[in-house]
């Protein structure tokens, strides 16, 4: 009996342990798997922003329902959405979008007309009466928004480098200083204000035409804002209204010395995040890119400083020697560009992203901090909840509203999103620091430095564009900048190989269309775009086993990480398929971009439609037919040190691109994390995962953590201790990084900035560092402070999430008093102070996600019912009141 | 004048006010366009200087230079596309291919196929707008008979006086309040039924009952919405016109024999006001091609509607040319079968 209950035991125990094993190795192949955490993920197209938000509450699982929106919240939606739909989550995106004014600073020795922008101090006085706190940020954007003074945004890396001038500048709130310095250029130069109100020039009405978006209520309102206050002014003031195709017209269309308009509200959207604010600074106050009135149309009135033109031309093309010269150059573009003040910065909007809380999990989502939770890393993560078969429905404004070939397409957000869930960037960026991190390609500055000095070997190759061959660069070449990339290749979506070849491919694509205007592979509009990054690459050279390259280049930057992303030879469009848009872009069916298009009067090559699909289709039969090798491969081979591409896999490729082709009826694909499986334009998208994919899904489950800086507590003389002048101010400072821990010096990036009782900046600096983790501090002398209440903001953040958080104090400085002994009455215990918290004041704060109460009121619904019951009534009364028949 | 000749004088009216329209929409739109793509041209060409200057900024140090090649460049690719030519020259070959239905290609939207060019694009719209419209006119045109008959047929009744008060609420309706009322109830309370779209691509369809049960779900609600907006005033335009009609002798005469009501109603009144209800219902299907713009803005019924609201949003004016043109075509078209069809039901108005 025991040796039989030994047995029966022993028999359980192996069953227990083998059904733990399976579940054991389950678990792990599950953890193993490779691609992303959905299977298909469903891109349903809504465009209207009610419809969709109806949408999100019901859920992805419910027809007509999706689990998440791509497409920020109408804010006055969002509210509603908080108080109201318990079952909807909202995310915030600090950087969802900017707004500003253009000014037309055309003088009148042009024109012939008085135009008070013409003056700087005008515009400078613009600043002050914009109110952008309190009117901007507090009642049009209903706190939802940041004040935006200069091009280089709060919530970017940069930002800290700039601070001191940006608050030095003293833009505040303040209607009245702004107009006494308008007052004052006005008089300047020679305008008399009337007994009247009105400012006259030679007894002519000084006027002025804003431009004001009407597609855009929050654009409208602070248009709106602005003709009034001018007005209250003594300007005459015009209004024009319209959308973006009438902005089109007045504004982007007309030479500025026409003076059809005088101020336009602009608007912009975010892209991907960045790490360095050289290119925004670049665009929004140089005239070379076409962004400043004038909009570098030849023959039109162009607004140019030919300071900034040239700092900010320094700036984006690297030209400086060290990371403290290009920070002054920095400074020295933004204070000039505040001080020019043609481009008014007014606000950084706040988008707000709603998601089914029943069925995606908030962990799950990334908010990259430009584009929102819009990004390729939520597509990569999102799953349902429980895990239930319905799938995930991402909700999207538009599917596509362009065409979708990697040249010239992929210009709409929209587009781009979809080419986000179907390729492998070489290179990308962390969502929450803007660090360049490696991807499908590791890579090595090898060498680095403002000088060229780096001698390029001779045997280095380029594609040489006028005999349409490789050919070696020669000696006596050499380079700024040296980098590596090691790639990680796998497969295309059609099964065929992704390799070197690839790579090459992309690279002489980039010479070939850019170099040679007698050729028929040659794009004016593609040089154009190139032109700044060709130039730049004296050569590549490509190891023997094909899985390196090393880029040699005329370019340098502090950051080497900058360096390696300047042009990442990463291709995510095999060979096959570039091959044979080429063919059709020199045979005329289409251009790669739109405005070629229309120039040349064919379609815009789009691989997504199914009729360029089918022609790219017949293009790789007809190659395949003919054995054709393109040149790429074949005309100078052999200086590239690699074996000639063998037929067998030329065939390959031809023919699994024909048979994706045939299997989807399109030609949108690439290398990513996704295939597209369905498309229903203007409708649905289905993607479904690729498991081939070679990538561990750890590399994007990592971003799901933001690791935000938070101060939790400060410490300092509150009121109503004080401060006595002359002696040492102190606040200890609690700071902590989510997810991490107290956080020590090298984790975060801090300042502080101090203004004084009459509210002007005064002086900022760094907290210091404890030694402790968590513990900051910050002490300086009041020695020379005038008596009164002053404010110290705190600005804190980590290396690794670039959101900020900013707290705000305030302190009492008074004049030393001299003791006595004689008791006084005072509250409280005698010669003690009593600790009263008092709050804090959180001007610049994140914003908490408390819903502000909503007016009561009637809805629009129940209107229509009164007025529908109105008449009814009114015609069963004209009906059945009247007169029978005799 | 005989019937025959009638016909061939009415044809050659119908054609000769199908040119003159379509002349005059173009001349009064030619500025618009050609303007439109001179701009388009103009942008690609600031966008080659802009990416000129970057590159090699040293060029664009001479002013007149850099203007000279701008100005070059855009003449060439304006030659290229005729918009050179004095505005006399220009316009009969848009005219005639107006006329022969070649209307280019769209400037920025597409078809499903990504194919831009108009006729394309039209087409393929034109087969949901017949189904939702056409289905509406239907329902809405039946529908109404029936009720406007029975109405008709015992004034001041229970009937007569709902369709009266019904016709007359219904009317002051506006088509995209009901749509979305309906939209609210059936599609986001009650989940009855979808809200947008003609199909849901996300389950699988694996035969034509399928498609047909899944577009029919996805026709209701507009559908619905249509008829509600439309049947009342059309049943209360069938009641006038049959309640003359039923007091006449003819029908007293034919109750006197003994003729079954049901026969009285719908083969001896019915056949009597024929004309303008057939000449009502032909015009409303001209109307179909007008496409119910804001139904389908609602529904996102991916029909003419929508397409011509998305041409107007973005300002494709190729396709809204062809839009007006072929709603002319067949605003004109049933004009004129209607004019026959009424001189087939009502021999006194078959000749002149």
């Amino acid at each position: 009996m025991g040796k039989k209950k030994l047995v029966v035991l022993l028999a359980i125990a192996v069953m227990l342990s083998s059904m733990f094993a399976v579940q054991f190795n389950v678990k792990q192949v599950q953890a193993q798997q490779l691609g992303p955490a959905s299977d298909v993920i469903y891109f349903r197209q809504i465009s209207d922003d009610n419809q969709a938000m109806t949408a999100v509450t019901l859920g992805g699982d419910v027809a007509g329902g999706t689990d998440i929106h791509f497409y920020r919240v109408p804010p006055p939606l969002v509210t509603e959405l908080l108080q109201n739909h318990p079952e909807v989550g909202i995310i915030f995106n600090p950087q969802g979008g900017y707004l500003s004014l253009i000014l037309n600073p055309v003088p009148m020795n042009v024109t012939g007309v008085f135009n008070p922008l013409e003056y700087r101090e005008f515009r400078y006085g613009l600043q002050f009466i914009l109110e952008r706190e309190s009117k901007i940020v507090t009642e049009i954007q209903k706190g939802y928004a940041t004040p935006w003074l200069t091009p280089v945004a709060y919530y970017s890396y940069d930002y800290l480098n700039v601070a001191s001038t940006v608050e030095s500048l003293g833009i505040r709130d303040d209607l009245n200083y702004g107009y006494q310095l308008m007052t004052d250029a006005l008089t300047k130069a020679g305008a008399v204000k009337g007994a009247d109100g009105i400012w006259r020039y030679n007894g002519v009405p000084v006027s002025l035409k804003v431009f004001i978006r009407t597609d855009d209520p929050v654009r409208t309102a602070i248009g709106n804002d602005l003709v009034a206050k001018l007005r209250n002014f003594g300007i005459q003031v015009s209004t024009l209204t319209g959308d973006l195709l009438a902005a089109f017209a007045a504004v982007y269309g007309s030479d500025p010395k026409d003076l059809m308009w005088s101020i336009y509200t602009e608007g912009w959207g975010a892209t991907s995040l960045v790490k360095y604010q050289d290119t925004a600074v670049y665009q929004y106050l140089a005239s070379p890119l076409g962004y400043m009135p004038g909009w570098a149309t030849p023959g039109f009135w162009n607004y140019a400083n030919s300071t900034i033109d040239k700092l900010a031309t320094d700036l984006v093309t690297g030209n400086f020697t060290s990371e403290q010269e290009r920070n002054q150059i920095l400074n020295t573009v933004i204070k000039l560009g505040a001080q020019e003040s043609v481009r008014i910065f007014l606000a950084e909007q706040y988008d707000a992203y709603a998601y089914n809380s029943r069925r995606v999990s908030p962990a799950d989502l990334v908010n990259e901090y430009a584009e929102g939770i819009a990004n390729r890393f939520t597509l990569y993560n999102i799953k349902p909840i429980n895990n239930t078969s319905a799938p995930i429905v991402v909700g999207v404004k538009y599917l596509s509203q362009g065409a979708a070939n990697p040249i010239g397409g992929l210009t709409d957000v929209y587009t781009v999103m979809m080419y986000y869930a179907i390729s492998d960037p070489g290179i990308w960026r962390d969502p929450h620091s803007g660090d360049v991190i490696p991807w499908r390609e590791n890579f090595k500055v090898v060498y680095a430095s403002p000088v060229a000095n780096y001698n390029v070997p001779a045997d280095a190759i380029k594609w040489d564009a006028i005999h349409e061959k490789w050919v070696t660069v020669g000696s006596g070449l050499k380079a700024k900048s040296v980098v590596t990339y090691n790639f990680t290749f796998g497969n295309w979506q059609d099964g065929s190989p992704n390799n070197i070849y690839d790579i090459l491919y992309g690279l002489y694509f980039l010479w070939q269309w850019s170099g040679n205007p007698n050729s028929t592979r040659y794009s004016a509009t593609y040089a154009s775009a190139v032109g700044p990054f060709v130039n730049q690459i004296l050569g590549v050279k490509v190891s023997p086993d094909g899985k390196s390259l090393t880029l040699y280049l005329n370019y340098w930057h502090f950051d080497p990480n900058e360096i390696a992303v300047f042009l990442d030879p990463w291709a995510t469009t095999p060979w096959q398929l570039m091959a044979a848009m080429e063919q059709l872009y020199v045979s005329g069916f289409g251009s790669w971009y739109d405005s070629e298009a229309q120039a040349r009067g064919n379609a815009w090559l789009n691989p997504l439609a199914s009729t360029h699909a089918q022609a790219m289709r017949n293009v790789l039969l007809q190659f395949n037919s003919s054995n054709f090798v393109p040149d790429a491969f074949t005309s100078g081979w052999n200086v590239t040190g690699l074996p000639q591409i063998s037929m067998s896999e030329v065939y390959t490729r031809y023919t699994d691109a024909v048979k994706f082709i045939n299997t989807y009826n399109h030609a949108f694909y690439s290398n990513g994390l996704f295939i597209l499986a369905q498309y229903v334009s203007g409708t649905l998208a289905k993607f479904i995962a690729n498991r081939n994919d070679p990538l561990n899904p750890s590399k994007w489950q990592q971003f799901t953590a933001e690791d935000r800086a938070h101060i939790d507590s400060i410490s300092y003389p509150q009121l109503p201790s004080y401060v006595t002048q002359g002696q040492t101010f102190t606040a200890n400072l609690q700071i902590s990084i989510a997810n991490i821990g107290p956080a020590t010096g090298d984790q975060i990036r801090s300042a502080y900035f101090l203004y004084d009782p009459t509210g002007k900046f005064i002086q900022s600096g760094n907290l210091t560092y404890g030694g402790t983790p968590g513990s900051f501090s910050v002490s300086f002398s009041t020695a020379g402070f005038i008596p009164g209440l002053y404010k110290i903001t705190f600005y804190v953040v980590s290396k690794q999430a670039l959101w900020p958080d900013v707290e705000s104090v305030q302190f009492l400085v008074k004049t030393p008093t001299v003791t006595t002994t004689t008791t006084t009455s005072i509250t409280g215990s005698g010669g003690t102070t009593t600790s009263i918290t008092i709050p804090t004041g959180t001007t610049t704060s994140t914003p908490t996600i408390t819903a502000p109460s909503t007016p009561s009121g009637v809805d629009v619904y129940t209107i229509l019912i009164i007025v529908l019951a109105i008449i009814v009534v009114a015609a069963l009364a004209v009906v059945f009141l009247r007169r029978p028949r005799a | 004048m005989g019937f025959y000749s009638y016909l061939a004088v009415r044809s050659i009216n119908v054609f000769l006010v199908i040119v003159v329209t379509m002349a005059l929409t173009i001349g009064l739109f030619f500025n618009a366009f050609h303007d439109i793509k001179v701009q388009a041209i103009k942008d690609e060409v600031r966008g080659i200087i802009s990416g000129i200057c970057r590159t090699n900024p040293a060029r664009c140090q001479n002013q007149t230079d850099i203007q000279n090649y701008a100005n070059q460049l855009t003449a060439t690719l304006m030659h290229a596309q005729g918009l050179d030519k004095p505005w006399y020259e220009q316009l009969w070959p848009i005219l005639r291919d107006i006329l022969s239905f070649n209307f280019g290609r769209a400037q920025s939207l597409q078809a499903d196929n990504g194919d831009n060019t108009v006729s394309v694009i039209i087409a393929e719209r034109i087969p949901r707008t017949v189904l939702l419209l056409g289905t509406a006119v239907l329902l809405t045109t039946i529908i109404g008979l029936v009720l406007g008959l029975y109405s008709a047929n015992k004034p001041q009744g229970i009937l007569d006086k709902t369709v009266i008060v019904a016709g007359l609420t219904s009317n002051a309706f506006a088509a995209w309040w009901v749509g979305l009322l309906l939209q609210f109830i059936f599609a986001y309370q009650l989940r009855l039924l979808p809200p947008i779209g003609i199909m849901d691509y996300t389950i699988p369809h694996n035969n034509f009952f399928d498609v047909f049960v899944d577009v029919l779900r996805h026709l209701t609600l507009p559908l619905t919405s249509l008829v509600i907006v439309s049947v009342g005033g059309w049943a209360l335009v069938v009641r006038n016109l049959l309640i003359s009609t039923l007091a006449e002798d003819f029908i007293s005469a034919a109750r006197s024999k003994g003729v079954p009501e049901r026969r009285i109603l719908f083969g001896h009144a019915m056949r009597s006001a024929a004309p303008p209800i057939i000449t009502i219902v032909a015009l409303s299907v001209a109307g179909i091609f007008g496409g119910a713009i804001i139904t389908e803005t609602v529904f996102q019924w991916n029909g003419l509607g929508w397409l011509i609201w998305q041409a107007i949003g973005r300002l494709d004016m190729p396709v809204i040319l062809a839009f007006f043109y072929i709603s002319t075509i067949l605003i004109v078209i049933a004009n004129f079968i209607a004019d026959m069809l009424y001189g087939i039901f009502d021999p006194r108005v078959k000749t002149g």
